[in-house]
């Protein structure tokens, strides 16, 4: 999972939701690489290749974060806020992942620059539906980007 | 004019040729002619024959004269210029001599003769003498000379022209008038008196007036001007009249210069046009009206004020325009003289009502003035509508005429000036002492009748203020001339007092006559000056008389009154000059002593009777006293001519009359009271009031018509003098009940005056009928008293402050508030209490006015800070309301303590804020409601389903069965917890409110639910929605747990029927979704929008509970209900409105 290379960042705390998540795209076939940071710094970290991932090339960025609104020591808002600050990462497509519509956080991400979110819903089938089209979407765009 | 003589010299020279006989016979002839003297003269010129006509004229007998030389008949100066000699040469070459001139009869007089000379000559042609016929003609001469003075001492010029033009004569007036000498005019044409454009049509005129002459003016309706020497033109006036002559028709012209007459005319034409203008231009309605009643005259004023046209007026009954009976009495009828007619009217303020030709009426104002001229006395009335000023000034114009009687009253000359100089107020003496007509001095300036620099001063001017002006005149006692209407002047002596009017500070001036004064005080000042004797000095004549009745000394005042030389009195029986018997009883007789004689006579004020050495005589009054001396007791007497003094009782007894005219003019019953107590002068006032006739109170005790003790003290009593009585009433005001003849009684209020009297200090008193005003002044009370509980009940401090910011009326409460005793605060500036600027504001500066600065505070409830007398502060809130007063606008403020309000504000503010700290809280909550409930809930699904799916195949019967429900067990807990999260954030949510298309929104809804219900028969009917104003998102939230419910709990309905309809009820509009599912229970309708409240089983109808609960949140957001008729199996009809309709946008 600590792969270097990944085309997908997942930032999720919760380790119910990362498997499920995983699960999702496994159910999904994607079978892109997918990096899971269990924090807003791990996540900084492995964008900008520093601390664990200094060996990294910033180069190769993921083509696609999947972000957790709420997270330990660094929250999604301003994980997501670094990343579109820095014209060397701001072309990545962040999705951002919510526990609920009604978060009040959730419209300000796209004042930040969020692609667009997930409503984790309390149905699987729902779940799994909606990462996989996210997930597929996104990629797809990014890969008609970067060709 | 020598007919006469020509036949008798005819005669006399055909006795050359007659007989003898004859010749003796014409002798006869010639001497028996009186007329003319007839004579012959030898031809050396002496007298050879006489007649009885030149014994008459010439007064020598014949045998005085026959053979002296003719020239004794002529004058000494004629003599010695050779006249006689030249006469008898000219009459020897030319046949005859003709003379006019003074001859001189044998005594010596002269006479104005005709005299004619002619030779005689014998038969050989020889001159043998002179026939000489002499004529007196003094007497012709004499007319001549007469008419001739008389032409010169006409007062116009007299110019008489023959029928050519020609100037025949002329007088000195014509010379004065012309400028021209006479012997520059005699002879020429009288063209020469007329100015040139005159010329060219005088002769032709002149022609026609010779083909018929009569007596007549010339050029009537034409203009005729004369030229003076100089070229000057002047208007003439002339009279024609024709002058037969010897030498023909001559014309008499009398020419009158009328350049004065003109001018005045002229004056008389302006004075006219601006009287016109004045008429016109009056801010008044003016008419004058004739003794008939008929308007002659009107201005246009009058035309507006009333709505007619001028000739409807015109002719026109004056009462038509004044109806109530006022107009009548303008006009004298048979009881009263025009004069008095106005006298009763003008300055009584009647208030009379005038009816304009639509018939509405209105208050107005007469002033009337009366117009002498060619018809009569006209009336002139100034008809003022004041409608506006009628309620101020009707209690001015009650005042004003009492001022008006006291002025009238007064002995002097009153004028009351204003700041311009001009009269606006005077009395009857004013017009009598000047011999102005009141109208006349109105509005003039006071200078012109007090014309000596002193009116000037009277005046406020640059250096001086009215007030200085004034306070320097006052009592100075200056003699001064005043200037009556013709011209002469007078000395008066003025007494000034300032009077403060609405029309600024007027100066009344008292202006006394003081000629008398001033002419005795001259005469005195004389006679001491002169002499130092007592006697002498004494104003009165005075004369001692002894006992013989013989006048022994006198002084200059007895020789001046009796007209007498000292010389001629003294030693004169004394009644010669008191000739009706009381100058015989000043002497002792048989009878009495002389000092019974004086006792008896002294100061028993007998009238008497002086006697001027011409004849004339005058009252006098004699005051006596003895003397004792050497010749025994003298009588000296002071004898006063009284002349002065009976005019004046006279003027006094006319004063009198019009003083009862004023009298029974008076608005209220006045009786005058002697020192009895006696009513001895009433007016009819008074009897209409008390219910008497005059007979029946004229010497009835006063207390009788006035009973509760007050007419006692109106008399002196043992410990009061009647001026000390006066002096107590005068002014009091007390309030008295009148007692009419019936018993009745009726309050009245009494005004008392003395009134000094030859029966010494009488009581006028004026008796008002205060009836009305008493029940006024009640109900102003009874009203003033409940105000004022009012005031004093009311919750808040209450201040009422005047334009000048000061305190005039407080209640208890505003005493409590601030601290302060109710003295304590009346008077003061408000702010003193209400410190922090806003006091200013009630009050107007140049800003603004004082009606803008109430408008911009009343209502605004502006929390303010007061301050109490111990300078604690404490906040106010102040509510301001106008108060019309008869002092101006004041300004009622409410002043109300919020400190206590100001407490629980702050108490709530606190509550509030730990409120919004337990509403943070709960957000927080709610927040990690929504993330954290919802990830192990996620988990439990997630991984079942996982279970289910890749395990499914390993799990069989109960295994599987459990599992499901564990998931559907999630998912529902997954919904309870959103629709709890959003029913949360309904209260505190913002809403955005905007109009929303309901229509719009309902098919929205619609459309989902059908695709839920996608299978099902549903019969949906929706009516017209009006668009209303809410928002959007929150109403279709209604809409949809609404629809969604229909659409829920019809599911076991085959015939499915949702309604969405709208309709506006009582003015809300109602919004209704009705079904017809399965409904409940009334009974249960209160919990039905309660959180998690259900009525039905979640296996028959899944739901949260919450859906209705949120409906009503956003409901009540929108400050609209909500409510539901319902029964079982009979469906459910939800109903709502909102606060704001279409209309608010």
């Amino acid at each position: 999972m600590l792969d270097q290379r990944a085309d997908i960042l997942l930032v999720e705390d919760n380790p119910d939701d990362v498997e499920l998540m995983l699960h999702a795209f496994k159910t999904a076939n994607l079978a892109n690489p997918v990096h899971v940071a269990r924090d807003g710094v791990e996540a900084l970290e492995f964008v900008f290749c520093t601390g664990p991932h200094a060996g990294r090339s910033i180069q190769d960025r993921p083509k696609l974060v999947l972000l957790d609104l709420k997270l330990p020591r660094l929250d999604g808002h301003e994980v997501l806020k670094r990343i579109k600050g820095d014209p060397r990462t701001s072309a990545i497509p962040v999705v951002m992942l919510t526990s609920s519509a009604e978060e009040r956080d959730v419209m300000r991400t796209y004042e930040v620059g969020a692609n667009s979110y997930i409503v984790k819903p309390v149905d699987f089938e729902q779940f799994t539906e909606s990462v996989r089209d996210i997930g597929k979407y996104w990629l797809e765009i990014n890969h008609t980007q970067s060709s | 004019m020598n007919e006469h003589l020509q036949a008798v010299l005819t005669a006399d020279k055909s006795k050359t040729v007659s007989s003898e006989t004859d010749g003796k016979r014409f002798r006869q002839l010639v001497d028996s002619v009186k007329d003319y003297a007839i004579l012959m003269l030898d031809p050396e010129g002496l007298v050879t024959t006489w007649n009885t006509g030149a014994e008459r004229i010439k007064g020598y007998r014949a045998d005085e004269i026959i053979g002296r030389n003719f020239s004794c008949f002529y004058a000494q100066e004629d003599v010695a210029l050779g006249k006689p000699e030249r006469e008898l040469e000219r009459a020897s070459a030319e046949g005859r001599s003709e003379d006019e001139g003074w001859r001189v009869r044998k005594n010596g007089t002269r006479f104005w003769a005709e005299v004619v000379i002619t030779p005689i000559y014998d038969d050989d042609g020889n001159l043998s003498g002179f026939g000489k016929v002499t004529r007196d003609i003094s007497s012709r001469r004499k007319a001549e000379q007469k008419f001739k003075d008389l032409l010169e001492v006409a007062p116009d010029a007299i110019v008489i022209v023959d029928q050519t033009g020609n100037i025949v004569l002329v007088n000195s007036q014509t010379e004065k008038l012309f400028g021209f000498a006479r012997a520059e005019l005699l002879g020429q044409t009288i063209d020469l008196l007329l100015p040139p454009r005159f010329r060219g049509q005088h002769p032709s005129h002149r022609n026609a007036y010779f083909a018929k002459p009569n007596v007549r003016p010339m050029g009537v309706g034409l203009e005729l001007f004369g030229q003076r020497k100089d070229g000057t033109e002047f208007p003439i006036e002339i009279s024609l009249s024709p002058l037969e002559t010897e030498d023909g028709t001559l014309v008499s012209s009398a020419i009158r210069d009328i350049t004065e007459r003109k001018d005045a005319e002229k004056r008389q034409a302006q004075i006219e046009g601006r009287y016109r203008g004045l008429l016109e231009g009056a801010p008044d309605a003016m008419v004058v009206v004739n003794q008939g009643g008929e308007i002659v005259l009107l201005n246009l004023q009058a035309e507006k004020k009333f709505g007619y046209r001028r000739d409807e007026l015109l002719g026109q009954n004056i009462k038509n325009i004044i109806p109530e009976g006022f107009a009548e009495r303008m006009i004298a009828d048979d009881l009263r003289s025009a004069e008095d007619a106005l006298a009763q009217q003008i300055g009584t303020g009647i208030e009379l009502t005038g009816r304009r030709k639509d018939g509405s009426e209105f208050p107005i104002e007469l002033m009337l003035s009366p117009l002498q001229n060619a018809e009569g006395v006209l009336v002139t009335a100034a008809i003022r509508d004041i409608s506006v000023r009628k309620v101020a000034e009707k209690h001015l114009v009650r005042m004003e005429s009492r001022y008006r009687g006291l002025l009238e009253a007064a002995p002097d000359a009153m004028v009351v000036v204003n700041q311009g100089g001009e009269i606006v107020l005077l009395n009857l003496q004013a017009e009598s002492q000047f011999g102005y007509r009141r109208d006349e001095l109105l509005g003039q300036k006071v200078k012109n009748i007090i014309p000596e620099g002193f009116a000037e001063r009277l005046i406020a001017d640059d250096l001086r203020s009215a007030e200085d002006a004034l306070a320097q005149q006052i009592g100075t006692g200056i003699e001064l001339t005043g200037r009556r209407k013709d011209g002469s002047e007078f000395p008066i002596e003025l007494m000034l007092s300032p009077l403060e009017s609405a029309e600024g500070i007027l100066v009344t001036a008292a202006i006394r006559d003081i000629s008398v004064r001033t002419a005795a005080e001259k005469h005195l000042a004389q006679m001491e000056g002169r002499y130092r004797g007592l006697l002498e000095a004494a104003p009165d004549a005075m004369v001692v008389v002894n006992q013989g009745g013989e006048i022994v000394l006198l002084n200059l005042q007895a020789e001046n009154q009796f007209g007498y030389r000292r010389d001629e009195l003294l030693g004169q029986k004394v009644k010669n000059i008191i000739p009706e018997g009381f100058a015989e009883r000043l002497i002792a007789d048989d009878l009495r002593s002389a000092e019974d004689a004086l006792a008896q006579q002294i100061g028993t004020g007998i009238e008497l009777t002086g006697r001027r050495k011409d004849g004339g005589e005058f009252p006098i009054e004699i005051m006596l006293s003895p003397l004792e001396s050497t010749e025994g007791i003298l009588v000296t007497a002071a004898i006063r001519d009284i002349s002065v003094r009976k005019a004046a009782e006279k003027h006094l007894a006319q004063m009198e009359s019009r003083y009862r005219g004023l009298l029974e003019a008076a608005p209220d019953a006045m009786v005058v009271v002697n020192q009895g107590g006696e009513i001895v002068l009433l007016n009819l006032q008074a009897e209409k009031q008390f219910g008497y006739r005059r007979d029946e109170l004229l010497g009835q005790k006063v207390k009788n018509i006035i009973p509760e003790g007050f007419a006692e003290r109106l008399l002196a009593d043992g410990l009061r003098s009647a001026e000390d009585a006066l002096a107590q009433q005068i002014g009091a005001g007390i309030e008295l009940t009148g007692r009419r003849k019936d018993g009745s009684e009726f309050p009245i209020e009494i005004m008392l005056s003395p009134l000094e009297s030859a029966e010494g200090i009488l009581v006028t008193a004026a008796i008002r009928d205060i009836s009305v005003r008493k029940a006024a002044e009640k109900h102003l009370a009874q009203m003033e008293s409940r105000y004022r509980g009012l005031l004093e009940a009311a919750p808040d401090a209450m201040v009422v402050v005047n334009q000048g910011g000061e305190i005039v009326l407080l209640n208890l409460q505003a005493e409590k508030q601030f601290g302060y005793r109710r003295d304590e605060l009346l008077g003061q500036e408000v702010k003193n209490i209400i410190p922090e600027g806003f006091a200013e504001r009630l009050i107007a500066d140049d800003l603004r006015s004082a009606e803008d600065a109430l408008a911009q505070q009343i209502g605004t409830g502006i929390e303010l800070t007061g301050q109490r007398k111990d300078g604690g502060e404490f906040p106010i809130e102040i509510m301001l309301s106008p108060l019309e007063s008869a002092e101006g606008i004041l300004v009622t403020a409410a002043i109300r303590d919020i400190t206590e309000r100001k407490r629980h504000e702050r108490t709530l503010q606190e509550k509030n804020n730990e409120l919004q700290v337990a509403v943070n809280d709960l957000d927080a909550f709610s927040y990690s409601v929504s993330h954290d409930l919802r990830a192990p809930l996620r988990a439990i699904d997630g991984f079942s389903q996982i279970l289910l799916k890749q395990y499914g195949p390993l799990l069989t019967g109960e295994p599987h069965k459990y599992l499901q429900r564990v998931r559907d067990n999630t998912v529902q807990m997954g919904h309870l917890v959103d629709d709890l999260l959003r029913f949360s954030r309904l209260g505190r949510q913002p809403l955005a409110k905007q109009l929303v298309p309901t229509g719009t929104i309902v098919e929205q809804v619609l459309r989902e639910a059908r695709q839920q219900a996608a299978g099902r028969s549903v019969k949906v009917s929706v009516g017209d929605l009006p668009p209303v104003w809410g928002d959007a998102a929150l109403l279709k939230q209604v809409f949809m747990n609404l629809i969604d419910n229909a659409f829920k709990y019809t599911r076991l309905r085959d015939d499915a029927v949702v309604e969405i309809s709208s309709s506006k009820i009582d003015g809300e509009q109602v919004f209704v979704v009705r079904d017809n599912g399965v409904g409940f229970d009334m009974q249960y309708a209160d919990k039905l929008f309660d959180v998690f409240q259900r009525l039905h089983r979640a296996e028959d109808f899944a739901g949260t509970g919450v859906g209705l609960a949120i409906v009503q949140r956003i409901v009540q957001r929108h400050g609209g209900r909500v409510w539901v008729e319902a029964a079982v199996d009979h469906g459910a009809t939800f109903h709502f409105t909102t606060e704001g309709s279409p209309s608010h946008a």
